[in-house]
């Protein structure tokens, strides 16, 4: 489950008021975690970034290549040049990027979030993010 | 007869004064069996921050034991593994070399011994300690490490002993109280020496909270409430009721408070009695008690001031005026706070 | 001497900065993401999909 619910409560009760950007930070440790982000990254190329973001959190673990094919498949996407990006490791340069980011900010897990650059890590509870982005709120208005 | 009666109360008056006082920060002891070199503070502080100590990769010791949050988490309850809940706060780890006892309810006595228990937890981070070493082994950089510093293979036991080595430098720094105790007499605003003041008279904080890490290293039953996720989240019942059952609690099933440390002892004295908290670094580590309960330091000292939990038998009421309680605050936040403590982070393998 | 106190008093309370409140200059970028780019909070998320 972990904290997508969350984040897509969030983006609702604040509709208009958050942007959610997203880097990548796959662990080295997993199977999939690699070309997850390759495959959001090449369905993002083709205009179609949000849906597969949704599509993956749902699928995941089933992150495999043969899976992520059959998702671009799914969403309509153009599939040859989708496998030729996962293939080819296209974005792999804003992967590593993304991981080297992740570094310098000494960022050692999963979710990590900056709201407004406040670091908020791990799964929290909705609350916990609330109280964040309304005291954001609250200090942008002034 | 009236001069012996003054002469005994004079010798009680200087007993009370010579333990339950205020004292500066002294060394953090060092066990003679684990004794510390650079190499194993190093070894302890990868472990410390590598996902690899748990089962799914998600969860490291500093996830809940955060640096920039004063190695703990902000929550009332810890985070938890996935799919589960916790059923107690997160301590602090600054600090935590003097404790006699690990944990809420003391069941581990050396930091040795309390590092390695979450890894197994299954609600924390849920790894076979067998596995881990496994793990550890085929990764050239800890083979090396642990060969190294301890001479030889990687146990769980020498897992505990890095990491522990590596708590042990986590400790205040310059806490106004300390430079205050050792000479400098503007360490203090005038609102903090009024609350010390409080802190160590009418507001007898010093009988449990005292020394140099003002602690009694003892268990007091307080009664705080219940955590009210007891009944809105089934997910820390079953924690709960699971470490009931591993603890050998007969009636476990139907369980739904916390017994503190009665869990551990099966003593009647012990029931729902949790450690005395080390004071340092209080501002910071907030929600407060066993369960988060209280997420203010003014909540804290108005339950204390209104005598503890209904049918406690430690506490008293106290009758402190607002002031009173306003200065007891600014003593413990701003005179216990030690320097922003910041690490270099090390490199996982 | 007051003053001085009162000063004092306010520096320390200044002094305590919680690092929750430390913010850090993470660039944005070209990362995709959702909602409008004039949106009064940022929240960037590191993320791994597995």
């Amino acid at each position: 489950m972990g904290v997508g619910p969350t984040v897509d409560k969030l983006l609702k009760d604040y509709k208009g008021k958050i942007r959610l950007v997203v880097k990548m930070n796959p662990y080295k440790y997993r199977d999939f975690s690699h070309i997850a982000a390759e495959a959001v990254l090449a369905a993002r190329d083709q205009g179609r970034f949000w849906e597969m973001h949704q599509l993956l959190l749902k699928k995941s673990p089933q992150l495999d290549r043969n899976s992520l094919v059959r998702y671009a498949q799914e969403l309509g996407l153009d599939v040859k040049k989708f496998t030729e990006s996962l293939d080819t490791k296209k974005n792999a340069n804003t992967i590593e990027r993304d991981k080297q980011l992740a570094i310098s900010l000494d960022l050692y897990e999963t979710p990590a979030f900056f709201i407004n650059g406040r670091k908020v890590t791990g799964n929290r509870p909705y609350d916990y993010f609330k109280k964040t982005i309304d005291e954001e709120m609250k200090s942008v208005r002034q | 007869m009236m001069l012996f009666l003054v002469l005994a109360l004079s010798f009680v008056h200087v007993s009370f004064a010579s333990t339950e006082k205020l004292e500066p920060l002294a060394p953090i002891p060092i066990p003679e069996n684990n004794p510390e070199t650079p190499e194993k503070i190093e070894l302890g502080k990868k472990l410390f921050f590598d996902r690899r100590l748990s089962g799914d990769g998600t969860m490291s010791c500093a996830v809940c034991h955060i640096p920039d949050q004063a190695f703990a988490d902000g929550q009332d309850i810890a985070l938890s593994y996935p799919t589960t809940k916790s059923w107690r706060n997160t301590p602090t780890i600054i600090n935590s070399g003097f404790y006699k006892f690990l944990f809420h309810d003391g069941r581990a006595t050396s930091l040795e011994d309390q590092a390695i228990l979450p890894v197994t937890s299954s609600f924390e981070m849920n790894l076979n300690l067998d596995f881990l070493e496994e793990k550890l082994r085929i990764t050239p950089e800890y083979h090396k490490s642990f060969m190294e510093v301890f001479n030889g293979e990687v146990t769980k036991e020498r897992i505990g002993m890095a990491l522990a080595a590596f708590e042990r430098t986590l400790v205040s720094k310059n806490p106004p109280l300390d430079r205050y105790l050792r000479g400098d007499k503007t360490a203090l605003s005038e609102d903090a020496r009024k609350g010390m003041e409080i802190f160590t008279g009418k507001g007898t904080c010093v009988k449990c909270h005292y020394g140099p890490y003002l602690t009694d290293n003892k268990f007091h039953a307080l009664l705080v409430p219940e955590n009210p996720d007891i009944e809105n989240d089934p997910r820390m019942l079953a924690s709960l009721r699971f470490v009931a059952k591993m603890s050998g609690i007969p009636d476990y099933r139907n369980l739904k408070e916390d017994l503190g440390r009665y869990l551990f002892t099966k003593d009647e004295k012990d029931r729902k009695a949790f450690r005395t908290h080390i004071l340092w670094e209080v501002a910071k580590t907030g929600p407060y008690m066993h369960n988060g309960y209280f997420k203010t330091i003014e909540e804290v000292i108005e339950f204390i001031d209104q005598g503890g939990g209904k049918g406690n038998k430690e506490l008293k009421p106290l009758g402190l005026t607002s002031e009173e309680k306003r200065c007891l605050k600014v003593f413990l936040t701003e005179a216990l706070t030690g320097e922003e403590i910041t690490i270099k982070y090390p490199e996982i393998p | 001497m007051k003053k001085l106190l009162i000063f004092l008093s306010l520096v320390f309370v200044a002094s305590i900065s919680f690092a929750q409140d430390k913010r850090y200059e993470v660039p944005v970028g070209d990362s995709p993401g959702y909602g409008q780019a004039n949106a009064p909070v940022t929240m960037i998320e590191f993320i791994d999909y597995q």
